[in-house]
């Protein structure tokens, strides 16, 4: 029996466009209608909420108006500035600033400072660095293991509390507010905490509450009570005193009378983790958001959900790398400062379209690297003792959970997908080549662009989110392979469907794409050439069973990372010639310079070096 | 669940571009204030531009010269006592050594005064002046914030930029009729240049020490080039630049001229860091060029000599912002331009979106012809093919900034309304 709820409105705000959509329920043949509207908000993104409100109010009345009426259950996502925007505090940056970090991620938030004792900053650069940003809320930690001020220790606890109080700042939205504290550190030390931040509360800039200890042990993580401390906070100061959310509030998102703890409300960072942590199967998986304004990576490795986004906005993009013509001249460089200045507009030339794509792969592929910074092992101290006399401190763990060798499937999804300014294909392609992936890969998509939506309308009724994501492309590209150029083969490639078999070669510096048909079953088989490793081990075949729906094979044999030569004409011609074999000679200059390349995008010199 | 379908008129709403120049009556500016600054402005008091409000805190500005001693404390002669003033490049200490062959000076590294002197361990510490903050437009003063902020309330416009660099400052406005220097001093003005400006015109500006730049549009690249030009420099190096090309046998013209017509040196103190805030309403170049309506400009050159102050930053300590000037106008202009009313042509000051239909006045913020602007001539139904598969809604958009009012078509989602 399905238990989804009735038909819903649901509204997805973001920084740069309200999406709203009645949903009805499955198999009540209603009808869904669904509605963009574009904000005004060229810049700055993270500091107002400038037509965001009277976008969700036109999107809502459209929508009541088109649909006969709104009905009675509501649900709101939202990504807008970032959700909710919190600092961070701990004793030890890579262990409880750490951890408190990776709570507030998860929570849907984004972290805005992370101080801590080793930070590096002086006790007034880090009072300086906490007042310089408003804030939602700030997250304390710090006093792993409990019982830890018996030994003596936690002074530090209460020292970085002492240090802080101080300095806070005013809330985002409402400056006469105290800002909500929450110190989720050693209940021992709750006591001088308190007293820390006595002189903040009683003059009415801060509101501390404690939650239970985010890192009680050194190997065990505790986020559920401070995130849902978290998302209270959004629910109960966040949502109601930004003025971008008037109009959600106004339909009835918050109950009336109604607990607002119960709010069927979330940051979109939350939304997604949820749906990332419900598609994993017991998979290593990846999820990358591509917004306009800023890219969500989420992760479920080992079981492990982490979380990081990456802002676009103000920032100078490393983009002529991927550019395919034309390097380092002014008009491309205006291109993607268009790009970003105008984040709703639309590509309607190749060049514009390649161009968003260079800042997207740019953007993809810094997101990924700070999604490694943050999704690590946990890392702890090791006191051990040699002999009677000498004993040492080593610093264990800390590695990166993200080894690409490891994900066996990436779900795209995204702003960019739903608006329609990026095609599934693209959207593909651009995460391939900021992320890298090695062995066997899945590419699904999130081909509607309705992820959050329909996430949104599973979560407010309780349940884990049902999403659909389309198998789109898989991707096969050897294990430490270096770059190398010359077209030599490196894997044979059988795909294998009910009556037809096709073949295809990965070619060393070249990338090649095979056609299948979808719907129908078929499997791939990589024979790998030498010790080449495909994910099976060095010289082993893999045997990959292709869901329905696959449209395309990447052999990807370009190596990691993807090289770039030295020589910006030579690189750019190099990137039309991946282009061009992917998107089949779009048009006349990109085939032109994939003709300069070599035949079929394989780079037949291997002398220029740059890599 | 039946695939969502877009109710009417999903397609047909354009991002409105309200007025830019907005007249306001009162407007509230912030001047930001590092910890530990001694506030001087209060709470209702009338400022001017240059009133200093508030000193940056001298407890970073230490700099410590070590001297030479031996056992018997600092070998040479100490000129300046513990509290004494010293300037940049000052001597401090001198002392000659191998009969009078050997000659050493020390030399005050900043403005300041001497805090200290070790005479055992020979570190004589100056203590730089603090630094002060201007208002940099007049007004009276709204708010402090101890460490915080100082709000000052004046009336006049906020002008939005799209793009820019560099920042903050103020001066006078004084705008020009394009990008070709005035003859004159424009030391201390904010110029106001209509379309394009180049890096030679932003090089000049910085030898003649403009203020700032507000203009239509700026490439990419030169204000990257600008921005690593003035990075570091201070009016000493800046002179010793401009020197150099005047005396070189191939100077850089732009340099060459700024050193001639400025008659001298580029002004302001020596240790003073040089910089260019630059706001582009228009945001980067592109291919045509930009094209404000010709009333944005009639209006900023009827307020020259006005106060404006101006910061191009789009990012500050990894937060975006937008950059932007802010024009405060004298009482009795205020009055009149208040009557008058606001001025369409640019920026999307205002939050709205409105349907679009036939006849509307639309700014192309995307696709080839990004930057024209024109009227909405006809709305096809049928939605066309973009690269790569994309399908969507386009408007046939009549120029109306081109010889021959040509006609071309452009995605809905790169249309704003100028109402």
């Amino acid at each position: 029996m399905d238990d989804r709820p009735g038909p819903m409105w649901v509204m997805d705000v973001t920084s740069t466009s309200v999406r709203a959509a009645v949903l009805a329920s499955p198999g009540a043949g209603g009808q869904a209608w669904e509605l963009e509207t574009e904000t005004t908000v060229p810049l700055p993104r993270a500091a107002g909420p400038s037509g965001v409100g009277e976008a969700a109010s036109l999107a809502l009345d459209v929508l009541a108006r088109s649909a006969g009426g709104l009905p009675g259950q509501g649900a709101l996502v939202t990504g807008l500035g970032g959700g909710m925007v919190v600092a961070v505090g701990g004793v030890m940056t890579r262990i409880s600033a750490d951890t408190a970090r990776r709570t507030a991620l998860t929570s849907g938030a984004t972290v805005a400072r992370q101080l801590a004792i080793d930070d590096g900053l002086a006790a007034h650069e880090k009072r300086a660095a906490l007042r310089s940003r408003p804030l939602d809320a700030l997250l304390l930690a710090g006093g792993v293991g409990e019982e830890i001020g018996k030994g003596g220790g936690g002074r530090q606890v209460a020292y970085i509390a002492r240090v802080l109080a101080p300095a806070l700042p005013r809330p985002r939205w409402n400056a006469l507010d105290p800002l909500p504290v929450i110190f989720a550190g050693s209940e021992e030390f709750r006591g001088e905490v308190a007293s820390a931040f006595e002189d903040a509360t009683e003059g009415g800039r801060a509101l501390l509450s404690f939650a239970p200890n985010v890192r009680p042990v050194m190997p065990v993580e505790n986020h559920e009570p401070s995130r849902r401390a978290l998302l209270s906070i959004f629910r109960e100061k966040v949502l109601v005193s930004c003025p971008a959310y008037a109009p959600a509030l106004k339909a009835g998102i918050v109950p009336e009378g109604g607990s607002p703890a119960e709010a069927r409300a979330w940051p979109a960072g939350y939304v997604l983790g949820a749906v990332a942590r419900a598609r994993s199967d017991g998979d290593n998986v990846l999820l990358v958001d591509l917004g306009r304004d800023a890219v969500e990576v989420h992760s479920v490795v080992g079981g492990v959900a982490n979380r990081t986004r990456t802002d676009m906005a103000g920032r100078d993009w490393p983009a002529d790398r991927w550019l395919p013509l034309a390097p380092g001249s002014d008009d491309w460089a205006c291109r993607l400062g268009w790009r970003l200045a105008h984040p709703g507009r639309m590509a309607e030339t190749w060049e514009e379209t390649f161009a968003d794509g260079a800042l997207t792969r740019a953007a993809t592929a810094q997101a990924l690297a700070d999604h490694r910074h943050v999704a690590i092992e946990l890392y702890g101290l090791q006191r051990q003792r040699v002999g009677e006399v000498f004993r040492y401190v080593s610093g264990v763990g800390g590695e990166s959970l993200i080894r690409m060798e490891s994900i066996s499937r990436v779900l795209v999804s995204g702003e960019e997908l739903a608006a329609g300014h990026m095609t599934p294909l693209q959207a593909v392609l651009a995460v391939v080549d900021g992320f890298e992936p090695v062995g066997l890969t899945l590419l699904e998509v999130d081909v509607p662009g309705r992820l959050r939506l329909l996430a949104a309308c599973d979560l407010a009724s309780g349940h884990p989110p049902r999403v659909g994501f389309t198998p789109l492309a898989l991707c096969v590209s050897p294990l430490r392979a270096a770059p190398v150029l010359g077209g030599r083969a490196l894997a044979r490639v059988t795909i294998s469907g009910e009556n037809a078999q096709v073949n295809g070669i990965v070619r060393s510096g070249a990338l090649e794409r095979l056609d299948l048909t979808p719907g129908r079953p078929v499997s791939v088989t990589v024979h790998p050439r030498g010790s080449l490793d495909f994910g099976a081990g060095p010289g082993r075949r893999v045997t990959l069973d292709l869901p329905r729906g696959v449209a395309s094979v990447f052999l990807d044999g370009r190596g990691r990372p993807v090289p770039t030569a030295r020589d910006p004409a030579r690189r750019s011609s190099r990137m039309a010639a991946w282009l061009a074999t992917v998107y089949g000679n779009p048009a006349d200059w990109v085939s032109g310079a994939a003709a300069e390349a070599g035949p079929g995008g394989s780079l037949s010199t291997s002398k220029e070096g740059g890599y | 669940m039946p695939r969502p379908t877009h109710p009417a008129g999903h397609d047909e709403f354009v991002a409105a571009s309200l007025p830019v120049l907005v007249v306001e009556p009162e407007l509230l500016f912030s001047r930001p204030l590092p910890p530990g600054s001694e506030v001087l402005a209060q709470v209702g008091e009338t400022v001017d531009a240059g009133t200093v409000v508030a000193f940056e805190p001298t407890r970073d500005r230490l700099h410590v010269i070590r001297l030479e001693v031996d056992e018997d404390g600092v070998v040479g002669t100490v000129i300046k006592s513990v509290g004494e003033e010293c300037r940049r490049g000052e001597t401090v200490c001198y002392h000659h050594y191998l009969f009078g062959l050997g000659w050493k000076e020390y030399v005050s590294p900043a403005d300041g005064v001497v805090d200290s002197l070790d005479p055992g361990g020979g570190y004589l510490v100056v203590r730089e002046h603090p630094r002060a903050i201007r208002a940099l437009l007049p007004g009276r003063v709204a708010e402090v914030l101890p460490d915080r902020a100082v709000t000052v309330r004046t009336g006049g416009v906020r002008l939005k930029g799209l793009a820019g660099s560099g920042g903050p400052s103020g001066g006078r406005l004084l705008p020009l009729p394009g990008a070709v220097f005035p003859p004159g001093d424009v030391a201390g003005r904010v110029l106001a240049v209509p379309g394009r400006v180049d890096y030679r015109f932003l090089l000049d500006s910085v030898l003649r020490r403009a203020a700032g730049v507000v203009c239509e549009t700026a490439g990419r690249a030169d204000l990257a080039r600008l921005e690593a030009y003035l990075s570091g420099l201070t009016v000493e190096e800046l002179r010793a630049r401009a020197w150099h090309a005047k005396s070189s046998a191939e100077p850089a013209p732009a340099l060459r001229d700024a050193g001639a017509e400025s008659d001298g040196q580029p002004v302001g103190s020596p240790d003073e860091d040089v910089s260019l805030p630059v706001v582009l309403i228009s945001g980067y170049a592109g291919a045509p060029a930009m094209s404000l309506e010709a009333r944005f400009w009639e209006r900023l050159r009827s307020w020259e000599g006005c106060h404006v102050t101006l910061d191009g930053r789009m990012n500050v300590d990894g937060e975006p912002r937008q950059p932007e000037a802010v024009v405060a106008l004298d009482p009795a202009r205020l009055e009149i331009e208040l009557e008058a009313g606001p001025v369409a042509g640019a920026g999307r000051e205002r939050p709205a979106v409105v349907l679009a239909a036939e006849g509307l006045r639309v700014r192309i913020v995307g696709g080839p012809h990004r930057g024209l602007s024109g009227v909405i001539d006809h709305l096809p139904e049928d939605p066309v093919e973009l690269p790569g598969g994309r399908r969507t809604r386009v408007a046939g958009v009549r120029l109306g900034n081109v010889s021959g009012e040509a006609t071309v078509m452009v995605a809905l989602a790169n249309l704003e309304a100028v109402t």
